[in-house]
């Protein structure tokens, strides 16, 4: 495997990426680059490989082939004097600390309020004090718009707070990157603005972010570029703007065709 | 002789000896389930470990503690070890017995509780940056432990009844105190019947307890239950 330095622009690289479940393989060779502070959309139909490509990044799976690099991070491996080897699950841990992810059903701790959510990273990873790490914590609550939530439970909490919630608790860890598998998928059409609304202020701030959605209307207005995907590979890619206006490739054009076919849909709600 | 004779059942429902047994009985079901939770526990520990011998171990810890009677691992304890030069008094011999002969069913309700805690609950601490050990402790041991109260109320019953056992090793519990009560009095019925009661009252107490406990704090119990995720909005255009 190469390890040959990273073209200046790209903070995330992802190269060649091959991914299989049992004989089933789900990515065939996935590349991107995402330039720092770039904001990324990944869109295409349900079972395309959006997920697989996110997961495979913060290395929640083991990908078959390929490399991945995030900032100086080679994701799942190891430098050793003697060469690269597979990481141990501690040293993983300590790199998917530089990439937050959101999921698709919140994931938040049902044990934990919404404060001890947002700290639980900085208090059980980075040792960081409880008053300062609650501090900190109550100050992105607030970013998030939920300063007055801060002692309920998740359960107490509707979807859209949820999912705000654990946007909160992935920035706490302050990482270089954030992935977001669509995020707005399980939320009632009604909240799915105000997590979008979070979204695009992470956005704002220059964040280096990757997005699985199907909010094409987020993707073409929150999106630099937008990269569509069908039968795990990478099929077209550029500005969102052209990708999403005036599709180069057949498929493209009626996986967009398609979901326009729905318009009354969430998932094709203007933004 | 009369069939019942009431002054004999007072008498011995208030006996000191039977009053004795019961404390026994009711100290020596905390202690051994207390201890039980905590071997059970490490032992179920063992058991998530991906090395082939602490598999190994754990299935014959199980199997062996649960095919073979806990009268007869009682009797081995007191009567058996002496012989390999291991003395134990009736106490020690008592404890121990009843401990490790609850462990390991504690050890599969801690084991399900733990594997009963969704997959994204780990997923969402590693992807935090969490360390596996700490995501142990902190995320998932908490909730596994939401999920294993109520089944573990059960043991107390089950732990409660299998006390009467330790009377082959002379132990003075409740059981043991009424059949010695029974051998000056000769008055059976009436004495069974105390002690039967009492058996019922500990049981009835300890069940009300766990119900009021339970119902009290419902949410907590309920906390683990997956987010209402509404999918169907993402479903919508398949
Ligand atoms: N753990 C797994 N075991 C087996 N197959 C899997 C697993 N996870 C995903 N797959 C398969 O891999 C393919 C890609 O799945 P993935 O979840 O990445 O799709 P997606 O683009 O995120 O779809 P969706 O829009 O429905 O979320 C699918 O065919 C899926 O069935
Ligand atoms: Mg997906």
């Amino acid at each position: 495997m190469t390890t040959s330095p990273k073209p200046q622009d790209a903070f995330v690289r992802l190269d060649n990426i091959v991914k299989s479940y049992g004989a089933y393989v789900a990515l065939k060779g996935v590349s991107l680059e995402i330039a720092k502070g770039q904001s990324v959309a990944l869109i295409g139909p349900s079972g395309s490989g959006k997920s697989t490509v996110l997961r495979c990044i913060n290395t929640l799976e083991v990908i078959d082939s390929g490399a991945i690099f995030v900032g100086d991070l080679r994701m799942g491996m190891q430098a050793t004097p003697r060469g690269l080897r597979q990481a141990t699950a501690v040293e993983a841990a300590r790199q998917r600390e530089s990439v937050g992810m959101v999921f698709q059903s919140f994931n938040l701790f049902p044990h934990m309020t919404a404060l001890e959510n947002v700290a639980s990273g900085p208090r059980l990873v980075k040792n960081v004090s409880k008053p300062q790490a609650q501090s900190q914590a109550m100050e992105l609550l607030d970013r998030v718009k939920l300063g007055d939530k801060a002692n309920a439970y998740p359960r107490q909490l509707s979807g859209g707070q949820q999912q705000r919630v654990a946007i909160a608790r992935a920035l706490a860890m302050q990482p270089s990157v954030m992935l977001f598998d669509e995020p707005t998928s399980a939320l009632d059409p009604e909240t799915v603005q105000e997590v979008l609304n979070v979204i695009r202020e992470v956005r704002d701030s220059h964040m280096t972010m990757l997005i699985a959605t199907h909010e094409m209307e987020f993707a073409r207005h929150a999106s630099d570029m937008t990269i569509f995907m069908e039968a795990g590979q990478i099929v077209e890619s550029g500005p969102s703007a052209e990708v999403l206006g005036s599709p180069k490739t057949e498929r493209c054009r009626r996986f967009l065709a398609g979901l326009t076919g729905v318009a009354a849909q969430p998932q094709a709600r203007p933004a | 002789m009369a069939i019942w004779d009431w002054s004999v059942f007072f008498h011995d429902l208030v006996h000191p000896a039977i009053l004795r047994g019961l404390w026994t009985t009711v100290w020596l079901t905390f202690v051994t389930l207390a201890l039980a939770i905590v071997v059970g526990t490490a032992v179920a520990l063992i058991s998530r470990s991906r090395f082939a011998p602490a598999q190994w171990f754990y299935q014959g810890y199980v199997a062996f503690f649960r095919a073979t009677p806990l009268l007869v691992q009682l009797v081995f304890l007191y009567s058996a070890l002496p012989q390999m030069g291991i003395r134990l008094s009736v106490v020690e011999a008592a404890i121990i017995g009843l401990t490790l002969s609850e462990s390991p069913y504690v050890a599969e309700i801690v084991r399900s509780a733990i594997s009963a805690v969704p997959v994204a609950q780990w997923e969402a601490a590693r992807a935090i940056g969490i360390r596996p050990l700490t995501a142990m402790r902190a995320i998932i041991f908490p909730q596994a432990l939401r999920i294993a109260v109520p089944p573990m109320g059960n043991e107390f019953v089950r732990q409660l009844k299998n006390t009467s056992l330790v009377s082959v090793i002379s132990m003075t519990e409740l059981f043991r105190a009424t059949d010695n009560l029974i051998q000056g009095s000769f008055r059976v019925l009436e004495a069974l019947t105390v002690a039967t009661i009492y058996y019922l009252l500990l049981t009835a107490a300890w069940t009300l307890l766990q119900q009021l406990v339970e119902r009290r704090n419902g949410h907590w119990f309920a906390d683990t239950s997956a987010p209402k995720a509404k999918v169907a909005a993402a479903k919508v255009e398949a």
